[in-house]
């Protein structure tokens, strides 16, 4: 086990300085500048002379390499430095916002939990019949429907139904339990939703393949109740895959909350990135990547640990 | 009785239905066994389906009960006032683009008179006003920022030497100034200051500071984005004289220096502040404004809370200055229909024309807030490139451009075709004379004709293809569709739209790396000269990167111009000459639109340039 954790921990250096390179050099190659965006706006007189003196001041006109070899050496001392746009320090940044995302992420999974779970049992256990296939396509949805355009009408018909949206100005959970839940109860139900058919589909699949093991139908043939056959020998083992996929999911809810969290005005990492795209501001997208592959990386390695604690077949080394 | 027995009870029961008995089908490889029945024990099988259905209904359920926990529904009723006249609805069908201006001025009388109200009415103290931003602004510094996002929540806590008139967007009124004087020559301007006035840190308000303030925003500060260099460009200096005197001093006259002095931005900052930490305003602001800035969450929200010692007594109304940050326009809208806002948009964001009627249909008591922000949307040719560098291509497109159907089918006729200049501007043609311009008259066979003669003449007697580029906002874009179907239409130019986002679009127009935009102006005061930015300069605004050196010529001797019947003069000549050249090509002219709840009084009008202090509105529940 120590092994794998040391090996594991080593591959993560090589990932994040794959992934570092990429979107350096994506956030140069795409079009945008962040000096014109400083300068710019609606009325504005800035001219290319003026422009080309923010960028030298910014420092984004000194060679590629040292501009990344300057960026790594801080990453490194886990000092993210400031945001080109606002000149604000990056970690308090996302420091503050990083903990919504995550509260989202994980009331996200609960509910994909809470919903694909009992929807994929009761589809294996009644297996094609109509109450599957109603299951199915309620599940699919997830899947089909984009989540910015199943917020939108969230809102919309919380709106029309009951004259209620959640609240603005993002209560935070310790100061006001309620109002918090209030307000991350539905963008977790949008982004929860869209997983739900990935888990019941697995699920299903899961107990079916568990339910026609042969120790199976010997405890029900020895005259185990169902519900001891169904706790104590088939959840266990149709379940491990799905908490693995739990765990992924929780970095995907992650990356994929940023237009949710704009629809519902939430101060995540996920509507700082889209922010900062938009304002094509180098140093803050680049460190939320490389935040976000350093959780998703995480997750992956929690989850597999994991999966070596519940199954004791499976050695990790 | 357990919670697993709960589901087996009557009432759940008689809520789910009937019991569904489980059948197992096991399988071993291909092979499929018969089905076995599973003995039932009451309370006892996990597989029993009600209690599936308990766990998914007790998510449910549990959703439902925190959502109604929340905050209770908006108003959905218009608030009953003793003597209050029911409120109605004031929306205008057509947009309010009288700004007229007065922009230069002798004395002026000392301390703002106090807002006048209905007879009936007693403003009340106390209360919370919510207001959305779309977003959150690269900083709070009003000094390095100029837009609706900084402004709108933190132009409460802030003054100026002069301001707008919170009843009337057209009226210069004093600030921090009791009275000011112009010289005759039009280049001293003398300002007497107010007595008594105190920051929020308690410190008074000195000539110091005022002097300090002016050359701070009016020159390059190391390592800051002053954005306001341009408008205090005709500055040469300030002095300071007895116990009470302030006077700037102009290189030349210029005619809307009095305007930008009066602009919610041209603010007065203590400079012991300042000089201590030149950022300091990026975190906290300290100003003199009836609001202090208690606390600001990026992304969330601004909280103000009333100043106290505020210099004007009595004010303000109002406890708290709540500025939520709503990016999304649905979720605005929505809030505002709800309650947990009170206008629907300010500064940025505003409604197009399809959501006021959803609005007002819902909803007939909100209020619309006449604007003094108009926006021009139009076609922006690159002169820098072909065909467009030749004005007969571009007077083609002028006239075959229908401005009355882009009104009728983009704005539901709330719009009226556009010149250069708001009709309301001295000198310049009325809306009767603008409509019997080429380009503008209906019918348009005799423009089209033209038009296409003017196109042979210039080599593209078929037509050639545009490529547009839009602003990634929808409005560009609705826009471009419909010019290019005009054209296609008219003319035979065929072409595509190249929506981009706002940061491609400002790079494209800096390196003028595009062949023509749908884009607009935006004009906060019916000043002509406010629109040089516009069509004068290699400056961003430009977007045509026109380079006409008579119409330089003519807005800078607008600007000097202090003699109203000169002005106009040069107004109409200057005019002339852009509908000679065409460096853009105007469609009409379209308000913006906010309404409010009718029991927020006192907030008279959408112009967050003008006056966004506040100081005067009170809630009337």
């Amino acid at each position: 086990m120590r092994q794998y954790l040391t090996r594991r921990l080593l591959l993560t250096i090589p990932t994040l300085i794959g992934v570092s390179l990429v979107i350096f050099v994506l956030m140069r190659v795409i079009p945008g500048d962040v000096a014109v965006s400083i300068l710019g706006g609606e009325g504005s007189d800035v001219t290319l002379e003026e422009v080309e003196r923010l960028r030298e001041e910014l420092g984004l006109n000194k060679p590629l390499y040292e501009q990344y070899a300057a960026w790594l050496w801080g990453l490194v001392r886990l000092d993210l430095g400031n945001s080109l746009y606002t000149r604000q320090p990056i970690f308090d940044e996302i420091a503050r916002r990083f903990p919504v995302t995550l509260q989202l992420a994980l009331l996200a999974t609960l509910f994909s939990a809470l919903m694909g779970i009992p929807a994929g049992v009761i589809s294996a256990i009644r297996q094609d019949t109509k109450l599957d296939y109603a299951m199915r396509i309620i599940t699919i949805g997830g899947l089909a429907i984009p989540n910015f355009w199943l917020a939108t009408l969230l809102i919309i018909a919380l709106v029309l139904m009951f004259n209620w949206v959640p609240p603005l100005g993002f209560p935070k959970f310790l100061d006001d339990p309620l109002q918090n839940l209030a307000l991350m109860f539905w963008p977790a139900l949008v982004l929860g939703y869209r997983f739900v058919s990935y888990l019941s589909r697995m699920t299903r699949s899961c107990v079916l393949e568990v339910l026609r093991q042969d120790y199976v139908r010997t405890a029900l043939s020895k005259g185990l109740m169902e519900r001891v056959v169904m706790l104590r020998h088939v959840l266990p083992n149709a379940l491990l895959p799905v908490v693995t996929v739990l765990g992924i999911e929780v970095a995907a809810v992650i990356s994929g909350s940023v237009v949710v969290e704009s629809i519902f005005s939430l101060p995540g990492v996920g509507s700082a990135f889209l922010h900062s795209i938009n304002e094509r501001d180098p140093a803050m997208v680049q460190n939320l990547v490389v935040v976000f592959a350093l959780f998703v990386l995480a997750i992956n390695l929690l989850v597999d640990l994991l999966y070596g604690i519940l199954d004791p077949r499976v050695q990790l080394r | 009785m357990t919670f697993w027995d709960w589901p087996n009870s009557r009432t759940f029961k008689t809520f789910i239905g009937d019991k569904v008995s489980w059948k197992f089908v096991m399988c071993k490889s291909s092979q499929r066994l018969p089905s076995v029945e599973m003995p039932k024990v009451k309370g006892d099988s996990i597989m029993n389906s009600a209690r599936a259905s308990a766990i998914v209904s007790w998510a449910a359920i549990l959703g439902l009960f925190v959502g109604a926990c929340a905050t209770p529904a908006g108003p959905a009723s218009t608030p009953s006032q003793p003597g209050t006249p029911p409120a109605a609805v004031k929306s205008s069908s057509t947009p309010t683009t009288e700004a007229t201006m007065s922009t230069t001025t002798a004395s002026q009388p000392t301390a703002p008179a106090p807002t006048p109200k209905p007879a009936a009415e007693q403003p009340r103290y106390g209360g919370v006003l919510k207001l959305p931003v779309a977003g959150h602004s690269r900083t709070i510094d009003t000094f390095q920022e100029k837009s609706g996002l900084q402004i709108v929540p933190i132009g409460p806590t802030q003054n100026g030497l002069l301001t707008y008139s919170p009843q009337d967007g057209n009226k210069i009124i004093p600030e921090l100034a009791e009275r000011w004087e112009i010289s005759p020559d039009g280049k001293t301007y003398t300002f007497n200051l107010r007595k008594g006035v105190k920051f929020h840190n308690g410190s008074p308000l000195t000539l110091e500071d005022i002097k300090f303030s002016v050359e701070w925003q009016s020159r390059k500060q190391e390592g800051l984005q002053i954005e306001r260099l341009t408008d205090w460009a005709p500055l040469e200096k300030v002095t300071v004289e007895g116990a009470g005197t302030v006077r700037l001093h102009l290189k030349n006259v210029s005619s809307s220096f009095m305007s930008h002095i009066a602009e919610a931005h041209a603010v007065i900052a203590p400079k012991d502040v300042l000089t201590k930490g030149p950022r300091a305003f990026e975190t906290s602001v300290i100003g003199t404004g009836p609001f202090k800035l208690k606390a600001f969450e990026r992304g969330v929200k601004y909280e103000l809370v009333k100043n106290a010692s505020y210099f004007v007594e009595g004010r303000p109304y109002l406890d708290v200055i709540t500025v939520f940050v709503v990016p999304d326009r649905g979720t605005r809208l929505a809030a505002f229909r709800t309650g947990q806002l009170h206008v629907t948009a300010v500064g940025t964001g505003y409604l197009s024309v399809d959501e006021l009627l959803e609005v007002q249909r819902n909803h007939p008591e909100v209020v619309r807030l006449p604007s003094f922000d108009v926006t021009n949307p139009g076609f922006s040719p690159n002169w820098t490139r072909k065909p467009w560098s030749d004005v007969r291509v571009r007077r083609a497109v002028h006239l075959a451009l229908d401005r009355q159907e882009a009104a009728k089918v983009l704005e539901k006729g709330t719009a009226e075709p556009a010149g250069f200049f708001t009709f309301s501007t001295p000198g310049i043609m009325s809306k009767e004379e603008l409509l019997k311009q080429p380009g503008y008259r209906q019918p348009k066979d005799a423009d089209i004709a033209e038009a296409k003669r003017l196109l042979a003449e210039a080599g593209y007697p078929d037509g050639f293809e545009i490529a547009l580029t839009a602003r990634g906002d929808a409005d560009a874009v609705k826009w471009g569709e419909l010019m290019l179907a005009q054209l296609k239409r008219n003319l035979g130019i065929s072409g595509k739209m190249n929506p981009v986002t706002k940061a491609i679009s400002d790079e494209l127009r800096l390196k003028e790396s595009f062949d023509a935009m749908s884009i607009q102006t935006v004009e906060h005061m019916s000043n002509p000269v406010f629109q040089a930015r516009w069509y004068v300069g290699k400056g961003l605004s430009n977007v045509s990167r026109n380079d006409d050196a008579k119409i330089a010529e003519l807005f800078a001797a607008l600007d000097r111009e202090l003699d109203p019947v000169k002005s106009a003069d040069i107004a109409r000549q200057l005019e002339q000459r852009m509908f000679e050249v065409l460096p853009r090509i105007p469609l009409y002219w379209s308000s913006e639109i906010t309404v409010k709840w009718p029991h927020v009084r006192n907030l008279e009008y959408i112009g967050y340039y003008l006056n966004v202090r506040h100081a005067d509105v009170w809630l009337a529940k």
